[in-house]
């Protein structure tokens, strides 16, 4: 039951670490936030449903081009919505409006063109489960665990050592001073949100044969993201990950040892705690503008 | 600037005085074509092409349903298998020589809804009868109304409120909900579970069927483990992981359709390979469909379900019924509340038939009450008691090789 329990906790913490990641990407190279990450999650599942199970693509191929078209989808979110908002001088209050929008608009627009029911999404394995010191566990569990790790080092990697990665921690920490050395800040920005939404939509695959596929998908996992993410540090990238490792942990242990019924209320409570005690989160992110 | 400010705020409350003024006039005269006319006149139109045109000789019989709202897919279903119904009796000849018009309103998935259309089928139609709908709150709502006016209802909701009820003119045409859950219990029973674990959603439909299942169950039959989830969750591997670990030898799965078969397809992957147990949600398609493999050994309770083909019909009633229904819409039904629908309707003509005065209230009552072992879809009918409900037994049925099958029929396969 153990080994059970830990790899689910495991597998829901890089879910939400990775989506959490997002949101932290966002605050730290455009200074808002997007609410809209849950929601990208969601269509990330359906789009790679629509590849893998209905144009029969293999499955990295159907990942590889979510993640292209997921990009492509955050970054057009920041550089046509988003920056002709700010153009006209609107604050960061109705930018976030504005991604409250866009995620009503996409789940709502996901039940236009695939329906309202819930889809399956068939499995990406031949065996049903795999068995590991004698627990039978769901090698999709794995898959998201595996997804999860190797989308955190090779975005770690990247805003470390590739040049295009230090140009956005650079416009980031002061956008003048960036642009004055020749670094393009719309267009960090704009891979910023990019990022997020392809992280979001690459763990929507992978989750897809677990949770199934429906409009509604996204909305919880995108609000428990979103306190990782604050638990762990706003804007800090490596706290996301700790976060939403905590946040799985608390959960599935809550309802396997404490009570299944009320778990969300526990871990909503750690929330506010964190906040009120250790408002800049276990990271020491500075959250307040 | 504070001058224009206050020129706005005063124009906005002007208009929305007058929408509120707008909103009252309709709401106020429910009777009115304003609310449920669309519904009406739209079913009426394609109706005619089926039917008899309507004349000052026919009988009407009314019919509401969830046409529209969460509910529409159902609402639907409840129409169409009515309209067949009706249209059957009408070319049988009618109710003693008089053709049948129905007449349908969308109760909006509301009891308000409801209540609007009930009125005015009774003051405005004046229906011999009435199809109630699939919805058990929304005739709870309007049952009052029939009740005074003593028009006959057969309802199409599931829901044990408002039958035993003491009401004299409302009547099911369905399963009672208390029935699926008997003939899953007693399924398990057949199959010896002696250790039980019940997963459920925390809503009122979970507990409620939680606790009518419970007092069903025989006292060899032990709870090792009782688990609830959000009607949010998409992760149980909490709650999984203790139902394994219970060691229970029968789980009972009591939720909605789309996260019982979440909730199947993780009890799978997590390990258990014993048999399912649940209500009638469990037999929708969208089970095998989303659960795919991992439904198979899925045992539900069911009045009844719609078979992977007409050749997988339960009965011959179902047989013809489905037939009929493929003729006529070029495809098979997506739910069950078409048979709701269907036996409804019939059971409203017979008792019209047999009632000795069709215009008195208890005479149609004494029809319906007479109404001893009319074969329908969802078994024999039998009102005698008084009680409002038909049917005394539900049938169980099992996954098996990716299609629902009776669980007699497999028990008789597959001895244990």
């Amino acid at each position: 039951m153990l080994l059970t329990l830990v790899i689910g906790a495991l597998m829901l913490g890089s879910i939400y670490g990775l989506v959490g990641m997002g949101y932290g990407l966002i605050y730290k190279a455009s200074g808002l936030m997007s609410l809209a990450q849950g929601d990208m999650l969601m269509i990330g599942a359906f789009l790679g449903l629509t590849f893998y199970k209905i144009l029969g693509l293999p499955f990295i191929v159907s990942l590889l081009l979510v993640m292209v078209i997921m990009f492509a989808l955050g970054m057009f979110i920041e550089r046509v919505l988003v920056t002709s908002l700010l153009a006209k001088g609107a604050q960061t209050v109705y930018v976030i409006l504005c991604t409250i929008a866009i995620s009503m608009l996409l789940q709502n627009g996901a039940m236009f063109a695939w329906g309202s029911n819930v889809m399956q999404f068939p499995s990406i394995f031949g065996v049903s489960s795999v068995n590991i010191l004698g627990y039978e566990i769901l090698p999709e569990r794995l898959l998201a665990l595996g997804v999860g790790i190797v989308c955190m080092l090779a975005l770690h990697f990247f805003m470390q050592k590739s040049k295009f990665g230090t140009s956005m921690r650079a416009a980031a920490q002061d956008e003048m001073a960036a642009s004055t050395l020749g670094i393009n800040v719309p267009r960090t920005k704009g891979a910023a949100w990019g990022i997020a939404s392809m992280l979001a939509g690459s763990i929507g695959v992978v989750v897809g044969p677990i949770f199934g596929v429906y409009t509604a998908m996204g909305s919880l996992i995108g609000q428990k993201a979103f306190a990782s993410a604050v638990v762990g540090g706003y804007g800090n990238m490596y706290g996301a990950i700790v976060g939403g490792i905590f946040f799985g942990f608390v959960e599935t242990f809550v309802s396997a040892y404490v009570t299944s019924l009320y778990k969300d209320f526990i871990s909503f409570a750690i929330l506010i705690i964190v906040m009120i005690f250790m408002p800049t989160g276990l990271f020491k992110e500075q959250v307040m503008e | 600037m504070k001058k224009v400010l206050t020129l706005l705020l005063t124009l906005c409350m002007v208009l929305s005085l007058a929408a509120c003024g707008g909103k009252d006039s309709g709401s106020s005269a429910p009777a009115d074509s304003g609310t449920s006319a669309p519904a009406d006149t739209g079913s009426e139109d394609s109706g005619d092409s089926g039917e008899a045109a309507p004349s000052g000789d026919t009988i009407k019989i009314g019919l509401y349903a969830t046409i529209t709202g969460p509910n529409a897919l159902a609402g639907e279903m409840a129409e169409k298998g009515a309209r067949l119904a009706i249209k059957e009796v009408n070319e049988a000849g009618g109710v003693n020589g008089q053709m049948l018009e129905l007449v349908v309103y969308d109760d909006k998935s509301t009891p308000e809804g409801a209540v609007r259309a009930v009125t005015r089928m009774v003051d405005v139609d004046q229906v011999a009868a009435m199809v109630g709908s699939n919805s058990s709150p929304n005739i709870v709502a309007a049952s009052q109304i029939t009740e005074d006016a003593g028009v006959l209802q057969i309802g199409c909701g599931t829901s044990p409120s408002y039958t035993n009820a003491g009401y004299q003119y409302i009547f099911r045409g369905t399963a009672n909900a208390n029935l699926p859950n008997a003939a899953f219990v007693d399924a398990m029973t057949q199959m010896g579970v002696s250790k039980v674990a019940i997963l459920s959603i925390a809503s009122e439909n979970g507990v409620s069927g939680v606790n009518s299942t419970k007092e069903l169950m025989p006292s060899s039959m032990e709870i090792v483990c009782e688990e609830q989830y959000q009607p949010t969750d998409t992760d149980f591997t909490g709650q999984i992981a203790k139902v394994i670990a219970s060691g229970a030898d029968g789980v009972i799965l009591y939720g909605t359709t789309s996260d019982s078969a979440l909730a199947i397809k993780q009890l799978r992957s997590n390990g258990y390979t014993g048999y399912i147990y649940g209500p009638e949600a469990l037999g929708v398609p969208d089970i095998i469909n989303v659960g795919g493999e991992a439904a198979e050994n899925v045992i539900f309770g069911s009045g009844a379900i719609i078979p992977a083909s007409i050749d997988d019909a339960a009965n011959d009633v179902e047989k013809a019924m489905l037939t009929a229904f493929v003729e006529e819409y070029g495809e098979m039904p997506v739910s069950d509340v078409v048979y709701r629908g269907y036996d409804s309707a019939k059971l409203i003509a017979i008792a019209l038939q047999n009632a000795s005065d069709m215009s008195d209230p208890d005479a149609v009552r004494e029809a319906v009450l007479g109404i001893t072992d009319h074969e329908g879809i969802a078994g024999t009918y039998n009102f005698s008691d008084g009680s409002g409900d038909g049917l005394s037994t539900a049938r169980a049925y099992i996954v098996s090789g990716g299609k629902n099958v009776l669980f007699s029929d497999w028990l008789a396969d597959n001895p244990q």
